[in-house]
């Protein structure tokens, strides 16, 4: 089974990036050559009604209606993308159900793949992905497509294994496209964007493994490269923070079991000062539906979370400023128990634990779990390790 | 229900007379209706009508519902450098499509004309209410609130009437500044597919300015979100929407699109007040940084010489609706002293600076001390705590506690419904209300299932009481669910019901960008506050010009508005706002015009129960004044002239004349009265009930109440005087006497013959005589309720009830 997850992780990291060659004629068609299975294609955004149902993340830039034929690769209209490289990595979203333009998939598993066509001026490396939220908050990895000047067709086919041991599949909302932080960012046309239907549903193999004992049960150890997918990060006005498996040693630290750790990196929050925003990172809902919080309903008393913390900086600006609070959503996306704050010490390993009666809420209709810190502006590159999430019998 | 909904928002054309108050009038510049015989327009193919730019016309209504307000032109007035709209409704008998083309419209006695390029059209969007929150009884149905520029809802197929439905295009007209005043005419083209329909346009401009930069402040708050909708995220699209809603006669809440340090606040600040807003934002939680904003706001004006910290508002988010929470203890109390101490070290470190010691920077010193703390709260005094829902305000240690008089408390209109209730926000700091998902009806809202008299009406009212500031917490709120799982609606359009149980709270316009628009799309709500912000500052400008002649302009406003709201109670529609407006047009260019002519009274007077009028004015020095024709003199410079109500309609009509300028003033009084006077025989009240004895004292009958003295006992009425009562009865009062030495609880029932039975008035008799007014009839709900079979009078505590003369106004 490792095995199996490690080559799956190979592949998420490495394989994962496609070039494409620049098919400037848009009749061209792409054979999909991967299965004999009957398929049907079905359009899901043509943009021939217009931007109805386009979404995009907060500061994603700008996406325009377009009409000039050169960037239009089937019928009258496609779209404009202009994504910035402001505050947060840029995003847009296309919801599997509209019902103004008259569509609902709902039986993700029959979606083997979605087929766009995306134009670009020059060689540009996009992400393809599924996300799992109304808002895409809760986003999939993502494929990169490195795509050639001109109209290039893309297939993208979801890894659903891999969403799986972050999502449930099924809540899949639709598809997202992201673009990489560049100095100057790229202007992109999007156009044709189509699902295609297999007559069977897949079923994803279940790949998560945690250790459990009856007196301790594992939420996230940091010692497996896959256990990157159960990290999930969101900002509020400045840059997503940067989340990362490392080896301890190669920062100057001793992990406090194992070799590795998690690096959180909190970055500047440009020109704005005084503001309450909070960025964030967390585990994604389905390692805690693997957790189960539900089987300590009536136990609480009796467990505790715990988790080995580590600052690297030094702390500026007042108290509540640096503090790392603990939140847990529940009952879907909706709703949040704070669930405790703490300061992290500098130069030491420290063990929070926080009893698990504070999550009287969430062991009912557990969701996800963040730790979420205040973000700044002038405080430079904040840097926190974490190891070792998990749950303890007192 | 329906019905129900057209007798409360259309107002009905003939709705209620009313004493020393503007009434819809027949004979006023209302343009042709269905009533004058005149056919609507009309094609094999729809039905092309119009209606006031006041009424709501729901595309799911039968059009034969608005027979009472359907006309076949469109009549505007206007003052100069302002936007009046108009509207035109499509009735389709089966699907199609229109568009409008607007003309010039040319001044009727010169070859003057204001061009087409200074109107615009829009056609209406309409939104789903499945449930009316507001509660005055609006149907639920599809309601006009979107203004899609025309061009947009062509592309989009956006102006096609279904058939059976009825289509909108809202049609907005800006008058220059230096347009002549005098009437206009011209033509809107309505085609629906080959054919070509016009619908003659009249306007009258009068020789009056609004103001290009508005006196009036608002803190209108945004939901960042919409730009997400609008698919940019760019400064250039925020700005679009702060100077949208500038255009719009309206400040956001934080115009700054650089930053929130306070350098680039003060900066952005600093551009929108070259771009004329009224009213800058403070942003921030921290006073720190409220300290930066107000201190670098003050420098700025100094280097300018332009005073922008009068400007300055500050609405702290983080002690919202104080009387929501559960624990007040300390919070209230400790932002509000924070508060006073920020200010009072900004005026010492602005009094230690030299620069600030000028005439000028004593005045910015001065502005800084004033700026308006802006808490949404009901004031304990108008209230005594009873309308918190939880607790009452405490310092922090836990005494009761009430706000300073350098606080602005910011109600809600439902705080202002009496004059003991509004004493208690003049504490002599600035004076701000505010709206949100309530109240409800009867008060003003901004809400999609209230009128668009009430959209202008809070900004009449703001102008009548010196409320200064005006505060809405959001208009760009395009959200389903809330807190982290709020998700974009995927058609804001057509859902008005964010969740907040309330129709539209929260919105003011749409996104534009899913139907090609690059900005924001206005709703109609948002075009009537624009209107209702323009006549502030009418109503300001009158006030100043009749202050100037030491005169109270208050008087005469109250007689203006006491038939669209009283206190803050809607109690008008469509005609009676109209009717005001047109007033309100003429008293202002009266005033400011060379003919100078102030009317500062209209008097009732009563002898013997009946009802007479002087209307009193003061010119200026060369003008003449005419009354129904005839040249008045002044006594001791003041004009007289006195009107009684024996008419079916009853006027003043005035012409003031200063060498070639002649301006009109009519001020209609009410329909005719009518007096019972204590009848020679009992028999003729036609009383029932609880009463077994009568004996004639002087002016009353007093008359043996039975049953048992704690009770309420009933007396039934059903004399002629009763019969008469109709929706144009303005006020029905009814002379008694209480015959003890205490009061005496009286309730009032009021039988009609569909809907039965209702209590409709509580009160206690004084000792001695009492007039009991009833004056709800003009608004009661006519279609529901039938008509008056009789009046209940039932008492308690007495056996002896004396019953007078009766008077009636408006049959």
């Amino acid at each position: 089974m490792k095995k199996k997850i490690l080559s799956l992780i190979l592949a998420l990291f490495t394989s994962f990036t496609c070039a494409l060659v620049a098919c400037n004629s848009p009749e061209e068609k792409v054979e999909d050559t991967t299965t004999n299975a009957v398929e049907e294609v079905k359009p899901l955004y043509t943009f021939e009604e217009g931007l109805f149902n386009v979404r995009m993340a907060m500061w994603f830039g700008d996406i325009q209606l377009n009409k000039d034929p050169k960037y239009v690769f089937k019928g009258e209209k496609s779209i404009k993308l202009s994504p910035t490289n402001q505050l947060s990595t840029p995003y847009m979203y296309l919801p599997l159900q509209s019902n103004l333009l008259g569509f609902s998939y709902t039986e993700i598993l029959k979606i083997k793949s979605y087929k766009l066509a995306v134009y670009a001026e020059e060689n540009v490396t996009i992400g393809l992905g599924l996300y799992f939220d109304k808002r895409a908050d809760y986003r999939g990895p993502e494929q990169k497509y490195t795509l050639g000047a001109g109209w290039n067709e893309i297939t993208y086919y979801p890894q659903y294994a891999i969403m799986d041991m972050q999502y449930t599949v099924t809540d899949c909302k639709g598809l997202y496209i992201m673009f990489y932080e560049q100095e100057v960012m790229p202007v992109v046309y999007l156009d044709d964007v189509n699902i295609v239907l297999s007559e069977t549903t897949l079923s994803p193999e279940k790949l998560m493994v945690l250790k459990r004992t009856d007196t301790y049960f594992e939420i996230c150890d940091f010692e497996n490269a896959y256990q990157h997918l159960m990290t999930i990060t969101q900002t509020g006005l400045a840059k997503a923070p940067s989340v990362g498996i490392v080896d301890a040693k190669d920062y100057g630290i001793t992990a406090p079991s194992g070799s590795r750790v998690l690096r959180v990196e909190l970055f500047d929050k440009e020109g704005a000062t005084n503001s309450y925003s909070w960025t964030k990172w967390g585990f994604v809902p389905a390692l805690i539906e693997e957790i189960n919080f539900g089987q300590f309903k009536g136990h609480l008393d009796e467990y505790v979370l715990k988790f080995e913390t580590y600052r690297d900086f030094e702390l500026t600006g007042a108290v509540y400023e640096n503090l790392v609070e603990i939140n847990a959503y529940y009952n879907g996306y909706g709703v949040q128990d704070w669930a405790g704050a703490t300061i992290i010490e500098k130069g030491v390993w420290q063990t929070d634990a926080i009893p698990l009666n504070t999550f009287a809420n969430f062991v009912d209709s557990q969701y996800s779990f963040w730790l979420s810190f205040i973000e700044r502006g002038g405080s430079g590159s904040r840097v926190y390790y974490f190891d070792n999430f998990r749950i303890e019998k007192i | 229900m329906k019905r129900n909904y057209l007798a409360v928002l259309t107002a009905c054309l003939i709705l209620f007379s009313c004493i020393a108050c503007v009434s819809p009038d027949n004979s006023s510049n209302n343009g042709g209706s269905s009533n004058d015989n005149t056919p609507i327009i009309g094609t094999q193919e729809c039905e092309i009508w119009s209606a006031a730019a006041t009424e709501k016309i729901l595309a799911s209504e039968k059009a034969s519902s608005y027979d009472s307000i359907r006309k076949n032109s469109i009549t505007l007035s206007s003052a100069k450098n302002e936007y009046e709209s108009g509207q035109i409704v499509v009735t389709a008998k089966d699907d199609l499509s229109f568009t409008v083309e607007l003309s010039d419209l040319v001044h009727t006695s010169s070859n003057y004309k204001i061009t087409k390029d200074n109107f615009k059209v829009y056609t209406l969007t309409y939104t789903r209410v499945a449930r009316n929150y507001y509660g005055n009884g609006a149907p639920t149905g599809w309601y006009p609130d979107g203004m899609l520029p025309q061009k947009n809802a062509v592309e989009y197929k956006k102006n096609v009437v279904k058939a059976g439905q009825n289509g909108g295009a809202w049609l907005s007209f800006f008058i220059p500044e230096d347009a002549m005043s005098g009437n206009y005419t011209g033509k809107a083209t309505v085609t629906v597919g080959s054919k070509k329909v016009d619908m003659p346009i009249t306007l009258k401009v009068y020789d009056v300015t609004v103001p290009t930069e508005s006196s009036m402040k608002t803190l209108f708050g945004g939901h960042g979100g919409v730009y997400q909708m609008e698919l940019d995220t760019s400064i250039e699209m925020q700005e679009k929407y702060t100077q949208f809603f500038l255009d719009y006669r309206v400040a956001l809440t934080h115009v700054m699109t650089h930053g929130t340090a306070a350098e680039s606040i003060v900066e952005d600040w600093y551009y929108w007040h070259k771009k004329g807003i009224s009213t800058l934002g403070v942003y921030g939680d921290t006073m720190e940084n409220v300290r930066a904003q107000i201190i670098g706001c003050a420098r700025k004006s100094l280097e300018i010489n332009e005073n922008m910290v009068k400007k300055i508002a500050y609405f702290p988010s983080d002690i919202d609706e104080p009387f929501l929470w559960q624990n007040t203890t300390g919070i209230v109390s400790g932002k509000v002293e924070s508060w006073r101490q920020t200010i009072e070290s900004i005026i010492a470190e602005l009094e230690a600076d030299p620069t600030f010691d000028t005439k000028f920077g004593k005045e910015l010193i001065e502005s800084v001390g004033k700026i308006a703390f802006v808490v949404t709260d009901y004031t304990t005094d108008a209230y005594g705590n009873a309308h918190r829902y939880y607790d009452i305000l405490r310092d922090e240690n836990g005494n009761p506690w009430h706000y300073p008089d350098y606080v602005s408390i910011c109600g809600k209109p439902d705080g202002f419904a009496s004059k003991e209730e509004m004493a208690g926000y003049y504490n002599g700091a600035e004076m701000w209300w505010y709206n949100c998902n309530d109240p409800r009806n009867p008060y003003p809202t901004y809400q999609i299932d209230d009128s668009l008299v009430s959209q202008n009406a809070i900004s009449w009212f703001m102008g009548e009481y010196d409320i200064i500031g005006n505060l809405y917490w959001n208009t760009t709120y395009h959200m389903e669910g809330s807190d982290g799982g709020a998700t974009f609606l995927e058609d804001p359009y057509t859902n008005p019901d964010r969740q907040s149980g309330a129709n539209g709270d929260g919105f003011l316009v749409y996104p534009g960008k899913m139907y090609g628009v690059d900005g924001p799309v206005a709703t109609i709500r948002l075009d009537a506050i624009r209107d209702g912000n323009e006549d502030y500052e009418l109503i300001k400008i009158l006030k100043q010009k009749y202050a100037e002649q030491g005169l109270s302009a208050n008087k005469i406003i109250n007689l203006l508005t006491k038939s669209i709201y009283n206190c803050s109670v809607m109690i008008g529609g469509s005609p009676e706002f109209e009717a005001a407006r047109e007033r309100l047009l003429s008293l202002v260019e009266l005033a400011t015009t060379e003919v100078g002519v102030f009317v500062s009274d209209i008097e009732e007077h009563n002898q013997d129960g009946v009802s007479s009028y002087t209307l009193k004015a003061t010119t200026l020095a060369g003008t003449e004044l005419y009354s129904d024709g005839v040249k008045l003199t002044a006594q001791n410079g003041v004009y007289s002239v006195t009107k009684d109500l024996s008419e079916d309609k009853n006027y003043f009509e005035l012409k003031a004349v200063h060498g070639n300028k002649e301006v009109e003033f009519n001020f209609y009084l009410g329909g005719k009265q009518l007096l019972y006077r204590t009848p020679d025989t009992f028999d003729t009240y036609n009383i029932s009930g609880a009463v077994n004895g009568v004996a004639r004292i002087g002016d009353y009958w007093m008359m043996n109440v039975t049953g048992e003295s704690d009770k309420f006992n009933e007396i039934i009425i059903k004399h002629e005087s009763v019969m008469q009562i109709s929706k144009n009865t303005a006020k029905y009062i009814i002379n008694l006497y209480n015959y003890g030495f205490t009061d005496v609880s009286y309730r009032i029932y009021v039988t009609y013959s569909k809907y039965g039975k209702v209590q409709a008035l509580t009160g206690t008799l004084k000792p001695g005589s009492n007039k009991l007014l009833l004056d709800f009839f003009a608004t009661a709900n006519w279609d529901r309720n039938g008509e008056v079979q009789q009046l209940s009078i039932a008492v308690t505590g007495t056996d002896r009830l004396g019953i007078g003369s009766i008077i009636i106004y408006g049959v």
